[in-house]
């Protein structure tokens, strides 16, 4: 059942370099997709020439299907791999598609299909060349039909899946607790060192200290990610002035988070979250030496993403008390999935306290960083927050 | 073991990383400094925030027997990774 003049299907099958990318539209001939046949087939393009999909030779399969190559074909080789083996899957698999009833028998006249097909032009191996396109073909029809996926599936998975072109998952802090590592110390061949040493963990984040960029400016954002790029780096800017235009700053150097103070005006505050929403970063609210956060947050007109209880390094020499009391306060005043982080003096013990008094981010600086044994310390506190990996238990293919 | 887990395994501490130039004289350290561009262009990676401190520690550096030695945290710091990739003689010394 075509709903709306077409459908839309997609699957990728098989490892390089024959792997098969299929993008496929099924429609009405007497639609949008009907009119894109015709015009595709009477305008062929140097190098995309739209062919129909054939089971052999003087026997196009119906619905009738018009292939057109994604990557330009430039050689003999290329042409012969996409009009021998990638027609002739494109073509069985429509035609096994109807005899399984996922296109109905009746309205094989009436419907017409485009396929974009991908080969590599390294790819030589006809055998899965044909086989790699015949899955994809079937499977991107099914999916079409069945209208695959849900609204539901895309939400969920937007936060698990990895694109396997970039290889990393970009994370966006959706399943907390994490723990923050905050490298102040400005010697970039030792933060060097303490990146390589720390465990590679969806629940590490990384923040690129105040006095670090203060020597280095916020490229040394773009550095960090160099060494870690699945990593979220914290630019730890602690704006109070000219908002939009820090924040803005931080997101070229590729920060995921920037940090501004709530002891910033207002209006600096607001345009610095917006800034950092324009551009796709979270903007995260630095308390310290705020006495009532809360009060500032209900303020503002647009909400922080992340508000950090801060006790300042050179008050912690002095004061062991912590300023986590109030986190349900400060969520509520947010209005939405705000995170808490804390800071100042996090030690083991204090882990669970922090992590039961509704924290989502626990902050810890130097029992990491000027640990020799790194990697040993930050384990230590994944292990006593008892965090997993996203999507750890997980096998998966594809749906 | 993987280049992770030997990442992971190392102590963070500070060694010494002794590199013996090619060339005598300032010679010697600028086409040092032109290989270590050169390798961090063909890795297509940005220059170190520390750049300019490490030029003029380079151009400063006292030279051993034509050996230059840097202060680095991690075995696999960046800085050997080049000393390889260039054919650079190299060797680390721990001090932990």
């Amino acid at each position: 059942m075509i709903e709306n003049g077409f459908q839309i299907g997609e699957a990728l099958v098989g490892e390089f370099p024959e792997i098969a990318h299929i993008d496929l539209i099924i429609g009405e001939k007497k639609g949008p997709i009907g009119q894109s046949f015709a015009n595709s087939l009477s305008q062929p393009r140097m190098g995309h020439t739209p062919m129909l999909a054939v089971v052999r030779p003087n026997l196009p399969v119906k619905p009738a299907t018009l292939i057109v190559p994604k990557v330009t074909l430039r050689d003999l080789e290329g042409a012969e791999l996409m009009f021998g083996p990638a027609q002739s899957a494109v073509a069985k698999a429509v035609a096994d598609s109807v005899e399984d009833g996922i296109i109905s028998k009746n309205s094989v006249e009436d419907l017409a299909i485009i396929v974009s097909v991908f080969v590599h032009p390294r790819g030589r191996d006809y055998q899965r060349v044909y086989r790699y396109n015949y899955a994809a073909v079937k499977l991107a029809l099914r999916r079409a039909m069945e209208n695959f996926p849900n609204i539901e599936t895309v939400l969920e998975e937007k936060d698990k899946s990895m694109h396997d072109m970039i290889g990393f998952r970009i994370n966006n802090l959706k399943k907390p607790p994490y723990l923050e590592v905050a490298i102040d110390i400005p010697d970039w061949r030792r933060v060097e060192g303490i990146i390589r040493g720390l465990p590679r963990k969806d629940a590490v984040i990384i923040e690129a200290g105040t006095p670090l960029i203060k020597r280095y400016g916020v490229e040394v954002c773009q550095k960090i990610h160099q060494l870690r790029p699945e990593s979220i780096v914290i630019a730890d800017l602690k704006t109070l002035d000219t908002g939009n235009l820090e924040a803005r700053m931080a997101g070229d150097a590729t920060a995921d988070v920037v940090s501004f103070s709530a002891l910033a005006p207002l209006k600096t505050q607001e345009r610095f979250i917006d800034e950092c929403h324009k551009i796709g970063i979270l903007a995260l609210m630095d308390t310290i030496n705020v006495n009532d956060p809360v009060k500032v947050i209900k303020k503002l007109n647009s909400k922080p993403d992340i508000i950090e209880l801060h006790r300042a390094i050179d008050q912690e020499l002095t004061d062991a008390t912590h300023q986590w009391g109030n986190i349900g306060d400060i969520k509520k005043a947010c209005g939405k999935d705000a995170l808490v982080a804390v800071a100042g003096g996090i030690r083991i013990p204090k882990v669970k306290e922090a992590l039961s008094a509704g924290a989502d981010i626990l902050v810890v600086g130097r029992s990491i960083t000027c640990s020799k044994d790194v990697n040993g310390s930050a384990r230590t506190f994944l292990m006593e927050m008892g965090v997993e990996e996203v999507d750890q238990f997980r096998i998966m293919t594809d749906f | 073991m993987s280049e992770t887990e030997n990442n992971e395994c190392e102590t963070i501490f500070h060694k010494k990383l002794k590199i013996k130039l090619k060339d005598k004289g300032n010679e010697g350290r600028v086409l040092f400094l032109k290989d270590y561009l050169d390798f961090l262009i063909k890795r297509k990676t940005t220059l170190p925030p520390d750049f300019p401190t490490f030029v003029r520690e380079i151009m400063g550096l006292d030279k051993r027997s034509g050996w230059i030695h840097i202060t680095i945290w991690h075995e696999n710091s960046e800085l050997k990774e080049f000393a390889i990739n260039k054919g650079y003689e190299f060797k680390v010394e721990h001090y932990d």
